[in-house]
């Protein structure tokens, strides 16, 4: 039991650098292992050769959107689990985002302890899959 | 009983005498000749005067020789064999003939010599103190023989007093005719001056030197309105109509300069005095006149500032040689005239161009003013009296014009117009009068230097323009543009909701984040210091982020946003880009630039440049959000113009503008979206054309719409300041 959950990290995608690292801080004080990417190209590609298991993401950035990594990452196989978040409260982007079903959209800023409990959900989840 | 001596002596008195009471010539120098004729037995004398042109002699005392004679004599010419006075007179000297049959001066003479039974005939000249030639004294006798010693005795005396005679005559003469044309000279000067139009002042000129001089005919010619030729004008012909002929045979034609007598006046500017027209090679009417009968002319130009206004011509029904007299008269007369034209004619000009300043003033609603800064005296018309607030008696001059010039202005309208004093150019001026009661007006001052012939400065003239009224107008615009376009900053800061959200919210984010990890990481109870550091670093970085979009945000929206300063655009640009820069995204449009990195700096408002390009953006943001995000793009671009202007243009690959009327775009309350005000690009207009930058929209060739704007450069002197 607590072997995968050693091994299980969080991919954290965001554009915006000061918003990325303080993520990754957050997570890291809960104890949870990141990899952080600020560039949704970056992460793609990890994503093509590793397995990811839970993806943090922001929905608009430059180059790839979140919506387009959701899309990609249903594609993924064992499919990982998605969080949303975003620092606009946009009724299209949701509807699509709920579409390709994250297991959790949280507009900035949120609750930490909401956040941090949807992640270990999240961790749960991939685990138990 | 005296003496036959006593007798002469008495007699020589008695003709003094009446010389002294003014007794007319003729009968002094009658009294004179039978004096003398007295004082011989068998001499016949006679006195003949020299005419006024110096040619002929003129019959003046001869009692007892036969009328015949006498009458044949009258009119005769002088000249070196002209009988014995003529040649007398032609010598100016005594010629004693001794024998009238056979002396050669009589050849012409002797037949009605003969007949009169003349044998003998001693002339002697009688000559003035000054010893010009007046007349001749001859004494003749029935038999051939030459003068004793007692007659030529007798001859001096005769010629003494006929001399003082004769020219005390003529001096009284001289005289009443001077007197004459003095009279002559200010009765026309008054008529002359109360004639209404030049037409009656000839009328009068030419009646007057008519009836005064003996001119039969008198006739005027005037320029054609087109100077070309000269045409008839009044005339005066007397009471009688025997004119009537000529009249028409002058009205018939016109004389273009140099042609007959009054074009050759009209030419020459002076006097021509013609003996006999019909004898003149440069007379076309020679027909006419000799049928009418006029023989000497007179021509005379009226003239204006050396300009010919009219030329008179005078006619006589005989020849006659050219009197300098009379020549002199009429120059005079018509000097008057010219005079009295000169006075009209500035008359009339000051009214019509008082009457046109006044009109032109009025109806404008100028106030027109003259300032003559030799005498420090000014003029001023009604209306700007009473815009200056100047009672209509007082006298104006420059300083009390001056004096109701707000104080905070009134040094620089001084320096203006000794600027203008100085220099003689024109001077322009906006500022505002106070008036006594303390109400203020806008006025603009518009004026320039009137100079002598010289250059030397002899008015100020200008009008002033009350503009309070545009200028409150312009004001109220002015506050409804500013109230207009804060209100478009505004909807548009509604607009970018994605952009104010994101901007504020991810600072917001970070900071929550990091206050929870330091928080948990202290529960936890250990903690390393370098990252606790790190994370209240990183918080109070993004705390001024998030101080910043609200500054930026809050600058966009307040109002009042007009302070210019030098702005480089390319970076008004990337300021921009980032604050839309969530809308972008979130929109899935893409936004490149083509910056010129050589874009002079311009003067303008941060905020109000913000605005533009946010307006621009927004609506190309707009213009592609129907397309398919791969089609969603727009291409920001700037460009110099040899470095005299910034232009900036926006371009959208969208559906493009209306094409009958791309500019229509900038009209109030068009608008294609159904969101819009329409008053965006009005606002983004109305800003740029304050800037003194022109902005179009067009449709791009190859697709979608194009917003361009330019501005022009800072000024280089600034430039440097600012750097």
């Amino acid at each position: 039991m607590s072997d995968p959950e050693q091994t299980q990290e969080v991919c954290l995608v965001d554009d915006h650098p000061s918003v990325l690292r303080s993520m990754s801080h957050l997570l890291a004080s809960d104890g949870v292992k990141v990899r952080a990417f600020n560039k949704p190209e970056a992460f793609l590609a990890h994503a093509a050769n590793h397995p990811v298991s839970v993806v943090v993401t922001d929905i608009w950035m430059e180059g790839v959107t979140g919506l387009e990594i959701l899309a990609r990452m249903c594609a993924v196989s064992p499919r990982p689990r998605v969080i949303v978040i975003t620092a606009r409260d946009d009724l299209a982007a949701r509807a699509t985002a709920m579409a390709i079903g994250p297991v959790a959209f949280f507009i900035k800023p949120f609750n930490d302890e909401q956040f941090l409990a949807a992640v270990r959900d999240a961790l749960a989840q991939a685990r138990s899959s | 009983m005296s003496t036959p001596e006593e007798s002469f002596y008495a007699g020589q008195s008695r003709v003094l005498e009446m010389v002294a009471a003014s007794t007319p010539l003729p009968e002094i120098l009658t009294n004179l000749v039978l004096l003398m004729e007295a004082q011989a037995e068998g001499m016949l004398c006679s006195i003949l005067l020299l005419s006024t042109d110096g040619q002929h002699v003129e019959h003046a005392a001869a009692p007892s020789l036969p009328p015949t004679y006498v009458k044949a004599v009258n009119g005769a010419s002088i000249g070196p064999r002209n009988g014995s006075c003529g040649t007398a007179m032609y010598l100016k000297k005594p010629v004693v003939v001794t024998d009238v049959m056979t002396d050669p001066l009589w050849a012409d003479y002797r037949p009605l010599a003969r007949t009169c039974g003349l044998r003998a005939c001693w002339s002697t000249p009688i000559l003035s103190p000054q010893r010009d030639v007046l007349g001749s004294f001859a004494m003749y006798r029935q038999e051939q023989r030459g003068p004793n010693a007692y007659e030529q005795r007798l001859t001096e005396v005769a010629t003494h007093i006929a001399g003082i005679a004769i020219g005390r005559t003529r001096a009284q003469e001289t005289l009443r005719q001077s007197e004459e044309q003095l009279s002559l000279l200010q009765s026309i000067t008054m008529e002359v001056a109360t004639a209404t139009n030049l037409s009656s002042a000839l009328e009068v000129v030419l009646r007057r030197v008519c009836e005064k001089t003996g001119w039969t005919f008198g006739q005027s010619w005037l320029p054609r309105w087109d100077g070309m030729v000269l045409e008839v004008g009044p005339a005066w012909t007397g009471a009688s109509g025997e004119m009537a002929k000529f009249r028409i045979a002058s009205k018939a034609r016109t004389l273009p300069p140099g042609e007959g007598l009054p074009g050759r006046v009209w030419t020459s500017k002076r006097a021509v005095w013609v003996e006999d027209v019909t004898r003149d090679p440069n007379f076309p009417r020679t027909r006419a006149a000799t049928e009418a009968g006029l023989k000497a002319a007179l021509a005379i130009p009226i003239l204006a500032r050396d300009e010919v206004m009219a030329v008179i011509e005078f006619f006589l029904h005989e020849p006659r040689q050219e009197d300098e007299r009379l020549v002199r008269v009429i120059t005079a007369v018509a000097a008057q005239l010219s005079l009295a034209i000169e006075r009209k004619r500035a008359e009339e000009e000051l009214r019509e161009r008082e009457a046109r300043i006044s009109l032109a003033a009025e109806s404008a609603d100028l106030a027109f003013w003259v300032i003559y800064p030799e005498r420090n005296t000014a003029w001023m018309s009604d209306r700007g009296r009473a815009m200056y607030g100047f009672d209509a008696a007082i006298p104006l001059n420059r300083e009390l014009i001056c004096s109701r010039v707000h104080p905070d202005e009134r040094d620089a309208v001084h320096k203006a117009f000794d600027r203008a004093c100085a220099s003689h150019e024109t001077f322009e001026s906006e500022h505002r009068l106070v008036l006594p009661y303390g109400k203020t007006r806008w006025v603009i001052v518009r004026g320039r230097c009137l100079l002598d012939e010289k250059g030397a400065l002899l008015e100020l003239i200008g009008v002033t323009i009350d503009i309070s009224a545009q200028k409150e107008s312009n004001m109220q615009l002015q506050i409804q543009r500013e109230e207009m376009a804060h209100l478009n900053r505004v909807a548009l800061m509604g607009e970018m909701t994605a952009s104010v959200a994101h901007e504020l919210n991810q600072p917001l984010t970070a900071i929550a984040n990091n206050a929870s990890a330091a928080r948990r990481f202290l529960e936890r109870g250990h903690i390393d210091p370098t990252l606790l550091k790190q994370l209240l670093q990183d918080m109070v970085a993004d705390s001024q982020r998030a101080g910043e979009v609200i500054r930026g945000i809050r600058s966009l929206v307040r109002k009042d946003k007009s302070v210019r300063s030098q702005l480089n655009l390319n970076a008004v640009i990337a300021d921009t880009l980032r604050l839309v820069g969530s809308d972008v995204l979130m929109r899935e449009s893409v936004v490149t630039t083509e910056l010129d990195h050589n874009l002079p700096p311009v003067e303008a408002a941060p905020v109000q440049m913000q605005q533009v390009l946010l307006n621009l953006i927004m609506n190309a943001l707009d213009a592609v959000d129907s397309l398919p995000p791969s089609q969603r793009r727009i291409i920001i671009s700037t460009r110099s113009e040899l470095g005299l202007t910034a232009e900036v243009s926006v371009r959208d690959f969208g559906y493009g503008l209306p094409k009958d009327c791309p500019e229509k775009v900038f009209d109030h309350f068009f608008s294609t979206k159904q969101a819009g005000m329409g008053m965006g690009l009005t606002i983004v207009r109305s800003i740029i054309e304050t800037h003194g930058g022109k902005i179009s929209a067009e449709n791009a060739s190859d697709g979608g719409a194009r917003f361009s704007f330019r501005l022009p450069a800072a000024r280089k002197d600034r430039q440097s300041q600012a750097a």
